[in-house]
């Protein structure tokens, strides 16, 4: 970390502290937001939802529009480890700790995925691509149906779900709780989750690259300030 | 003496025809030729698009109904007859999993372990004796009980879900007890009267059924308090699989939660399309599979609705899979992929089956 890294991370801390509880406020607010206290995989399902409102939380209060990329990742690192403290404190989630190195490893690499794009495009275009890619079971479901299930289609619909990266680290299958069957035409056909290690190779590609570029062409388009980008 | 020895001879004969008549499952001869010859092309079906190791698709569910229909056939196929019989056996047990389950995938293991338990026991080899009490425990194991933190009183107790801790539905309860009755699980097992238990809060009987939703057609839906075709309504396919159920749980005809159903079943006759399902044309194979194998364990061949007219069933049903069989022997369900019935090997598996029980 530079001294001028350091300098500004110092000088923004009580709104990095506010910003921080906000994300967390979110994260634990989450599961009220969604019906989860009927299913029998109440552990890995509100594991889920935690994860789904840490991602939220990271695009909606982490100031990632033109942020350095080590300020990404420090705030993707911080997300994750609020997600590791409600999901450690909530006694219904404690029973899934066994998944939780899997789980903020998907989490990290999603919020670190999303941070770099968030960098360079508004905030609301990827909270959106990502709500967006989240329900991909719901909307495609109608068009793999009409199209008779191909294969192809259906990986694809299944390897683009953010949902579907969380469901695989929890070895979940989010598909069969009763509001997704209910909703998505997905649940009704056949499918399979992608494998973990794929999902964790494609998760990283972005902030691979990222890290790639940024030490090999010293891009100052990858070195923001806070002075040049308050 | 030659007149008392006659006279046992007669008697012999007559009770003879008259076991006869009462095993006969009152199929039209002419229709039972070509329900024979309909199964006949749908196992040929079938074995030329059998996968090298022995699988339908590449999936155990499959593979385990594929092999059941040969096996239960008219030609009482069996592993004697050679690899087509033996290499799907061989898949299976190629996916047989720490648990006990035999799945190749982690989603659909109660369905997959059920129907693997079911072709395995109609192979009728005690070499299997073990993987099919593994299978049980798998089984036994997924019921929702106190062990899993649900009382007696809650909605989804005494139910099996997919096999990945969801919510139960009756459909996957209908294949786990019919795997467990197919191989004689021990009748004093509290999963039965537990089973009973969920599958009564899955039927439109507000006398036995304690869920505020509940209707009174009798017939049942896919899961407490959710159908996929609307609301609660009863459909075709889950009554014939709470049918079956309640039958494999214990309840006998003279239950009136089995007359509940059997008369929905009455009063809904059609295989024109699953009754209640949307357009009628969702799970429409699923409905044949069921609608066969319900009626074969509820005995006879004739329903008469609530207009009096009757219906000889065994009849009905191969008419009906005849007259939608392919060419190529195959069957598939062109109106919607939904529960995999775009899969002509899924579908065909299911059909040979539904004929192979109005056969029987």
């Amino acid at each position: 970390m530079t001294f001028h890294d350091l300098r500004w991370t110092r000088r923004e801390l009580p709104a990095t502290l506010v910003k921080l509880a906000l994300a967390g406020l979110l994260i634990a607010v989450f599961p009220l937001a969604l019906p989860v206290a009927n299913e029998p995989a109440r552990a890995e399902l509100l594991a889920t939802v935690y994860s789904t409102g840490a991602i939220i939380a990271l695009l909606l209060f982490a100031p990632l529009h033109g942020a350095s990329l080590r300020n990404t990742f420090g705030w993707c690192a911080a997300v994750t480890s609020l997600l590791l403290i409600f999901v450690f404190l909530d006694p219904a989630t404690r029973a899934s700790a066994k998944l939780t190195p899997a789980l903020a490893l998907i989490v990290f690499l999603l919020g670190a995925t999303l941070g770099i794009l968030a960098r360079r495009l508004p905030p609301a275009i990827v909270i959106g691509l990502f709500a967006l890619l989240a329900l991909v079971p719901m909307w495609a479901g109608p068009m793999l149906e009409l199209a008779n299930n191909p294969v192809w289609a259906n990986r694809l619909v299944m390897y683009v779900s953010p949902l579907t990266a969380l469901a695989t680290a929890l070895d979940f299958d989010y598909l069969r709780t009763a509001w997704f069957y209910e909703y998505s035409a997905v649940a009704t056909m056949r499918y399979d989750y992608p494998n973990f290690v794929n999902i964790i190779l494609l998760l990283a590609v972005l902030p691979v690259a990222a890290v790639i570029r940024r030490y090999s062409t010293k891009d100052s388009a990858f070195q923001y300030s806070s002075e040049a980008h308050p | 003496m030659k007149k008392a020895l006659l006279h046992a001879l007669l008697w012999c004969v007559f009770i003879t025809n008259a076991a006869f008549a009462n095993d006969d499952p009152s199929m039209d001869p002419a229709l039972r030729e070509k329900a024979q010859r309909a199964v006949d092309g749908g196992l040929h079906y079938l074995r030329i698009n059998q996968a090298d190791n022995g699988s339908w698709s590449d999936s155990v569910g499959i593979t385990a109904l594929g092999l059941r229909a040969f096996l239960q056939s008219h030609r009482n196929y069996g592993e004697r007859d050679g690899a087509f019989i033996t290499r799907p056996i061989e898949f299976l047990l190629a996916h047989i999993n720490d648990d006990g389950s035999i799945s190749e995938t982690n989603q659909n293991r109660n369905y997959n372990t059920a129907v693997s338990l079911t072709a395995l026991a109609a192979t009728g080899n005690d070499e299997y004796a073990d993987v099919i009490k593994d299978g049980q425990n798998f089984l036994l194991k997924l019921q929702i009980d106190e062990d899993d933190g649900y009382e007696n009183d809650h909605a989804y107790y005494g139910g099996i879900g997919y096999g990945g801790d969801e919510r139960p539905d009756l459909s996957n309860i209908h294949m786990a007890l019919e795997g467990l009755q197919a191989t004689s699980a021990d009748p004093d097992d509290p999963v039965w009267d537990k089973a009973l238990r969920f599958v009564s809060r899955v039927q439109n009987r507000s006398e036995s059924n304690d869920q505020e939703w509940a209707a009174n057609d009798g017939g049942f839906t896919y899961m407490p308090g959710y159908s996929p075709h609307k609301g609660t309504a009863s459909y075709g396919g889950m009554t014939a699989a709470g049918l079956l159920s309640l039958l494999f749980a214990g309840a006998d005809q003279d239950d009136p939660r089995v007359q509940a159903a059997y008369d929905w079943i009455r009063n809904n006759y059609t295989l024109e399309e699953n009754p209640g399902a949307t357009d009628g044309v969702q799970g429409l194979y699923y409905y044949y599979n069921v609608f066969a194998k319900s009626l074969s364990a509820y005995g006879g061949s004739v329903l008469v609705d609530d207009e009096g007219d009757e219906h000889n069933w065994r009849n009905d049903i191969a008419a009906k899979l005849i007259s939608l069989q392919s060419e190529d022997g195959s069957w598939v369900n062109p109106e919607s992929p939904r529960w995999w019935e775009g899969n002509p090997q899924l579908v065909t598996a299911w059909s040979v089956i539904a004929l192979n029980a109005a056969l029987n």
